[in-house]
């Protein structure tokens, strides 16, 4: 790498850094206006609950971040959270010892999932999206044949406490395993020699390629974490559920997407990190409650979602091409 | 010495096998001719003449659909937001037909407008925020779930019975459909082999560099493949609403894939510029023709195939995928 080539990407890096602040800054505004607007006489309340709504689409996120860090996309997150969540509900039919095979089952589900996507995009070169979408179509009929059209099953009550428990006071497990896991994944993506590869494959698969860098190893990894990722975020959400739904996962490959993207990871790949995904997870369940809140309904979310992935990703493209 | 010889003759074997699998849709017509013939020995019902009917009228507007799919994809874009078009037009016809000639037609003609419109918003988000074609599809797909939604959660509307007399009456093998598809197929064949368009499509997908400097506007065509594909997809909108004789948000949906399914077994290449309509229609055929033999094993032995269905469809995709990776490397 030259020099030159290092000062442009460290100017990257410092775009990338000063977007994620403006993110906060949006962030904190647009809760500051909501707070406002509540009567609720606990601030903090809100904060915590927002916190609680968002840990879900926070963890799935991440392994979004990851596929599209490596140029990729991972559409097949909605149905492996469908699955998961179906199978867990299903399988465990109140019985505490069922718990720990049903879990491990469900986060093989995701693994699977993933490994059959990362050896499609990596192996067979098949173009990342078009994989992921089969294995959504994939799933989302197996979730059907298991389900027959109608979910049933009831979890052990063991499993709900895990959900109902708060740490002081407040804090929901979910939310302790949303922060431990970005954290942990902003450690690896910034101070790794993993990251670092998952950064330059996204930046450019050839140069990584010829220096050494096992591709296919690398991105069948990713989308595997990605998988799992999505597996324990279905766990960790049923926890909360006492009756299973098969829409559960219907919103997350979109929202996650957006997520990824508002948080200033680009499309195109290698460049961006799970700090700024942390954030835009937390404005899109922001905007998702506001709408709520205003009584604008699913159709609306939608149309405003999508305006606001085309809007983010023209205004980051915009950017890098300067 | 020999060992060279023998070196340099065995690439030039290999690059004319290469050369040959690029071009010939012969692979796929042999594929499918295989197919019937085996589903005619296996399932006994599939056979029968009203069946064969059946499935040619059922590949109508998987066929409409793909057609612009394939132009698209020829032209090295990509369109996910054909289901949501389909889903929007029939809820538009459905909610604002009348029952006078005057309003069936105008009704057709603005369907056919705004799916061109819809096509062409597409395409000039592609031009002007210089975004990936796969993300601004997707996003327009939920763009129009959205407005389609908005206008009828359930499905519903109106549709007059002259309507759908006059898209659905067929006489045997003979259908309006099905005659409907095949004027299609043969306009858009000829304006993709005959015409400077045509070349200027597969130009663009195969190297839009050269395109440019050859002095043409490639946003120009990018946006016409767009526009062709929104158009037919308010063909597919209006023949679908006149058959179920109903708009509904969820009518769409399965087309997206199905369509880029179609295609890409009908040997069109993801990557733009390799491929031809003659394809994409043994593609659609070969969707139909499964999906007909699925239902009815399913019906005999009591499954739920639509489940089922999805998994086949899926795996038939990355199957396909994965015997024509080896062109685009």
């Amino acid at each position: 790498m030259t020099i030159l080539q290092k000062t442009h990407h460290k100017k990257y890096y410092s775009q990338h850094t000063k977007s994620v602040a403006v993110l906060f800054l949006v962030f904190i505004i647009i809760l500051i206006f909501s707070n406002i607007r509540s009567s609720s006489t606990m601030p903090l309340q809100d904060l915590f609950n927002l916190l609680k709504q968002t840990a879900g689409l926070g963890i799935i996120s991440i392994g979004q971040t990851l596929v599209i860090l490596t140029g990729g996309i991972d559409l097949s997150l909605g149905s492996i959270i469908t699955f998961v969540h179906v199978y867990t509900i299903g399988s465990m039919n109140n019985d505490p010892a069922m718990i720990l095979p049903v879990c491990l089952i469900g986060m093989l589900i995701g693994g699977m999932t993933g490994l059959f996507n990362g050896l499609g995009v990596a192996k067979a070169k098949i173009a990342p999206f078009i994989m992921t979408l089969c294995s959504d179509y994939i799933l989302h009929g197996l979730y059907m044949i298991y389900t027959k059209g109608q979910p049933r099953g009831v979890l052990a009550d063991s499993f709900r406490m895990i959900g109902r428990v708060r740490i002081w006071g407040h804090v929901a497990v979910i939310v302790i395993v949303w922060i431990v896991l970005s954290v942990l994944f902003i450690f690896i993506l910034k101070r790794t020699t993993f990251g670092t590869k998952v950064h330059m494959i996204g930046a450019n698969s050839r140069a990584s390629l010829l220096s050494g860098i096992n591709n296919d190893s690398i991105i069948i990894t990713v989308y595997v974490t990605s998988g799992a990722l999505a597996s324990l975020a279905a766990i960790i959400l049923t926890m909360d559920m006492s009756a299973a739904s098969l829409n559960l996962g219907a919103d997350y490959s979109l929202d996650s997407i957006a997520a990824t993207v508002l948080g200033g990871t680009l499309f195109v790949g290698g460049i961006g990190g799970v700090e700024g995904t942390f954030v835009g997870s937390l404005i899109i369940r922001q905007i998702t409650s506001l709408l709520q809140k205003a009584n604008i309904v699913n159709w609306a979310k939608l149309i405003i979602q999508s305006i606001i992935i085309i809007f983010i990703v023209a205004l980051y493209s915009r950017k890098t091409r300067r | 010495m020999k060992h060279n010889i023998f070196n340099t003759s065995f690439t030039k074997f290999y690059a004319s096998i290469k050369s040959t699998k690029r071009h010939s849709t012969k692979t796929i017509w042999l594929l499918l001719l295989a197919v019937f013939i085996i589903v005619s020995v296996a399932v006994q019902e599939f056979m029968r003449p009203a069946n064969l009917a059946n499935i040619l009228i059922q590949m109508v507007p998987l066929g409409i659909v793909a057609i612009g799919q394939t132009i698209v994809m020829l032209g090295g874009g990509i369109d996910l937001s054909v289901g949501a078009q389909i889903s929007l037009i029939t809820i538009i016809a459905s909610s604002i037909m009348g029952d006078s000639t005057l309003s069936i037609l105008g009704v057709m003609m603005l369907c056919l407008f705004l799916g061109s419109f819809f096509g062409a918003i597409n395409g000039f988000i592609l031009k002007y925020f210089s975004i990936p074609p796969l993300i601004v599809t997707l996003c327009s797909s939920f763009l129009f779930q959205g407005i389609a939604y908005s206008i009828h959660q359930t499905t519903g509307g109106y549709i007059p019975s002259v309507f759908k007399q006059i898209f659905t009456a067929s006489y045997g093998f003979i259908s309006v459909p099905f005659i409907l598809f095949l004027i299609l197929f043969l306009i858009f064949n000829y304006l993709l082999k005959e015409t400077r368009f045509g070349r200027y499509i597969y130009a663009l997908g195969g190297n839009e560099e050269v395109l440019i400097n050859v002095g043409i506007n490639s946003d120009t065509i990018r946006i016409k493949t767009y526009i062709i594909s929104g158009f037919l997809c308010a063909i597919t909108g209006l023949y679908i609403a006149a058959r179920l004789k109903s708009g509904s948000a969820h009518y769409g949906s399965d087309y997206a894939l199905l369509s880029i399914t179609a295609t890409v077994v009908g040997g069109t290449s993801m990557a733009g510029g390799l491929g031809s309509l003659s394809g994409t229609f043994a593609g659609a055929l070969m969707v139909s023709m499964l999906n007909n033999v699925l239902n009815n094993i399913g019906f005999k032995f009591n499954l739920q195939s639509a489940f089922y269905k999805d998994v086949i469809i899926g795996i038939i995709l990355v199957v396909s995928m994965f015997f024509y990776r080896k062109r685009e490397l």
